[in-house]
């Protein structure tokens, strides 16, 4: 009996802690004031990389409008910040979340359908009023099912193809000449014959992006509009079948990883490189020996009519409800999307490149970069991000983008038929995320 | 006689002691209890972090995630675990690599301890650190040298392979040799681990079991097999238990060696629990492989010992 009494007792700890953790949500209204300097405070950022540079770079252009608003940015890994998130938004404890935070995209479903109503509604304080003048397919990645803003759109990247002019040139391909991906298959075929050059690099042990972005420049996705699973669709089949003629002519080269990647790249094992905007930091940083060979255009399509947009990466900032200061946090995100010298600066000393529409009308988006053989990169891809298509990324991203991954790997590496892969998608994915799969 | 020495007593120069007895009995802290006093901070860190994980998890286990929050849904984790396919290949990724990297790694720990235990060995010091170093090194920096050894491309093992005229090796792209390259890595990691714990063990067999051999006639080998082996069976149990339950959780190794690619060709049953609960937040189905694997170790340690005839 003594030990029943044990854990009863114990049981009983273990539920106080329970509703210990379960936080009282606070439900005040808030208002931006008009005037700069009524806002004040301290606020925290969270973010990564180049994005957290820029935020950090914009402070004291910040504080000149909002004096009194100190910013902390807080720079971490991606992992870091996404895991401390989980914690945090689990215990909805307002110091243990910043007033701000960096999400992508692809990750702010999860985090809204695994956390309901932690995020602030942005539209309530007043973003709605940029509405229309973000990328379509960023701006609608970022809004609630009520088209409310949830994140203020960041960065996007856009994805084209890069290619090697001399290698092109060496087999005597005309870039131009590339409009579908049947005109890119047989421009492999004859740079493979005439310089021995794969065409493209796939990192088998990471990532396969390809099929993603063959995807979505056709305007599918891994779900429908409502959150099915579409992988049967005929654009699905379509792509599938593209990677698996290149893979039988032996365009592919297995690169194994992004450093095997990189080294291909700068090493001239492949010709062309299907990849995002962000590539030409990689690019210019590691292999700087390579300016004024590389040059970029635009996914080639699938037929005449379809647009060539497609999306790799980007980020947003949202603010956890449990934020205590979220005028402040508000102003900073704001200033930090919506004002265009700030973007311009971003794309030029972080190579984020900006959703913001009116940023591409700028003249730096029309300048000609000796790297690139004098072609204007960036107007490409920014045509590019206007074009790209609206897709539901839905809260299983993740498990979706890992297990099409493998399948599509199982197709390039031992020869899984075709109709198996999608067929294998179909049965993983639909008991793991409990959704429905269209059907053939 | 008796009643005066009672009056001394209690008219005995030294009153503070019975006071100082009150007073203990009103305080706290008394003999009795200061043990527990000091186990406190322990007891109350092991509750927080140990027993309220393991108790909620159990709890999770039984939930899944709905929109308005996490609802109950009986064994339905558990169903749905016996249907995933993702579930039995981690699993079987798992079990492979024990069954071949366990007795290698405890044969070469066996062998290297015997060497190492050896009259004539010098700069015995030197080599055990050696053997050991990989098991406190950080395995992130490790992993970086491993990820350059055996990049397909330009990776100085297939360089060496290249020059005894082998084709170039895929140690990580490949799905069968990126379970060798993880079996590899493991081994050279835990390997000097377990010599330590052996070396231990050899260190207390009495050498006058190996005179009376040597007396009786038995050579070296002789002697490994028949004296070494059976006096080194319970530590020997001890290392295969505890690199049972370190396999079971393998995560590091994989994690940053190879992400469980390719194909979840190095996806152990640990990487995928990680992946289910931290990167598609499906916290209750993560608890529910969690408390699959607490069987399973269990199980295979029950069997150990029952196949190693340990009594108590």
């Amino acid at each position: 009996m003594k030990i029943k009494w044990n854990v009863f007792i114990l049981t009983l700890i273990i539920l106080s802690f329970q509703a210990a953790c379960e936080a009282t949500e606070s439900t005040t209204e808030v208002n931006i004031p008009r005037d700069p300097e009524q806002i004040s405070g301290d606020i925290t950022v969270w973010a990564w990389a180049l994005e957290a540079d820029f935020l950090e770079s914009i402070v004291p252009q910040f504080q000149e409008k909002y004096p009194n608003v100190n910013v902390t940015i807080n720079k971490q890994g991606p992992d870091q910040v996404y895991q401390r998130l989980i914690t945090g938004l689990a215990a909805n404890q307002g110091e243990q979340l910043p007033d701000l935070v960096q999400v992508e995209e692809t990750q702010l479903l999860s985090y809204k359908e695994n956390f309901p109503d932690r995020f602030t509604n942005l539209s309530e304080l007043g973003y709605g009023k940029y509405e229309g003048q973000f990328a379509p397919a960023k701006e609608e990645a970022v809004k609630d099912e009520n088209g409310d803003f949830l994140a203020m759109p960041r960065d996007l990247g856009p994805v084209g193809i890069f290619y090697r002019k001399d290698i092109f040139h060496q087999a005597g391909v005309d870039p131009a000449s590339i409009e579908t991906w049947e005109d890119y298959i047989d421009a492999g075929e004859v740079i493979q014959t005439k310089t021995g050059v794969n065409m493209l690099g796939l990192t088998l042990n990471e990532t396969v992006p390809l099929y993603k972005y063959m995807l979505h420049q056709q305007g599918a996705f891994y779900f429908d509009s409502s959150g099915n699973i579409d992988v049967h669709s005929s654009e699905s089949i379509r792509a599938l079948e593209t990677i698996q003629r290149m893979q039988d002519k032996k365009l592919i080269t297995n690169v194994t990883n992004w450093d095997g990647r990189v080294s291909a790249l700068k090493n001239g094992h492949v010709a062309t490189l299907p990849g995002a905007i962000w590539w030409t930091g990689t690019m210019k940083d590691q292999m700087p020996e390579l300016s004024g060979k590389w040059g970029a255009m635009p996914l080639p399509s699938f037929n005449e009519k379809q647009g060539q947009g497609a999306n790799g990466g980007g980020s947003n900032l949202v603010i956890p409800k449990a934020s205590t200061n979220k005028e402040a946090a508000y102003v900073f995100g704001e200033f930090a999307t919506t004002e265009v010298n700030l973007l311009i600066g971003g794309l030029k000393n972080q190579g984020l490149f900006p959703s913001l529409l009116a940023t591409y009308e700028e003249k730096e988006f029309q300048e000609r970069q000796v790297y690139f053989d004098n072609e204007a990169v960036y107007n490409v891809f920014a045509s590019i991000a206007k074009e790209t298509p609206v897709v539901n990324y839905t809260s299983d991203y993740a498990r979706a983008n890992d297990i099409v991954n493998d399948e599509i790997v199982s197709m390039l590496l031992n020869g899984k038929p075709l109709d198996q892969v999608v067929g294998d998608i179909a049965n993983t994915l639909g008991p793991s995320t409990g959704r429905e799969v269209n059907k053939p | 006689m008796s009643i005066p020495s009672s009056v001394q007593y209690n008219e005995d120069p030294s009153p503070p002691q019975p006071k100082m007895n009150a007073k203990k009995k009103r305080s706290f802290i008394t003999v009795k209890r200061a043990p527990y006093l000091f186990l406190l901070p322990a007891i109350v860190l092991f509750i927080i972090f140990t027993v309220y994980p393991i108790i909620y998890s159990f709890l999770l286990s039984f939930q899944t995630n709905a929109e308005a929050g996490r609802v109950f849904v009986g064994l339905d984790n558990y169903i749905r675990l016996f249907q995933d396919r993702l579930f039995y290949e981690s699993l079987a990724n798992t079990f492979i690599i024990l069954i071949f990297q366990l007795p290698i790694m405890l044969g070469l720990a066996v062998v290297l301890a015997t060497i190492l235990n050896a009259g004539f060995i010098k700069l015995k010091g030197f080599f055990r650190v050696s053997f050991f170093a990989p098991a406190v090194t950080s395995l992130v920096a490790a992993s970086i040298i491993f990820l350059l050894l055996l990049n397909r491309d330009y990776g100085i093992v297939n360089y060496l392979l290249s020059m005894i005229g082998m084709d170039a090796i895929g140690w990580l792209s490949d799905p069968f040799w990126a379970k060798v390259s993880l079996i590899l890595v493991t081994t050279w990691r835990w390997t000097g681990y377990n010599m330590v714990i052996i070396l231990a063990g050899l260190q207390n067999i009495p050498s006058n079991l190996y005179e009376a051999a040597s007396i009786d006639g038995a050579n070296k080998i002789r002697q490994f097999f028949s004296i070494t082996i059976p006096q080194l069976k319970p530590v020997i149990l001890f290392a295969a238990i505890v690199s049972t339950i370190g396999t079971l959780q393998l995560f590091d190794e994989p994690y940053t060696l190879t992400n469980g690619g390719p194909i979840n060709a190095t996806t152990t049953i640990t990487m995928y629990l990680y992946r289910n609960g931290f990167e598609y937040f499906d916290f209750g189905y993560g608890s529910a492989i969690a408390y699959v694997i607490v069987i399973l170790i269990a199980l295979l340690s029950f069997i150990q010992f029952k196949w190693a005839g340990v009594t108590k």
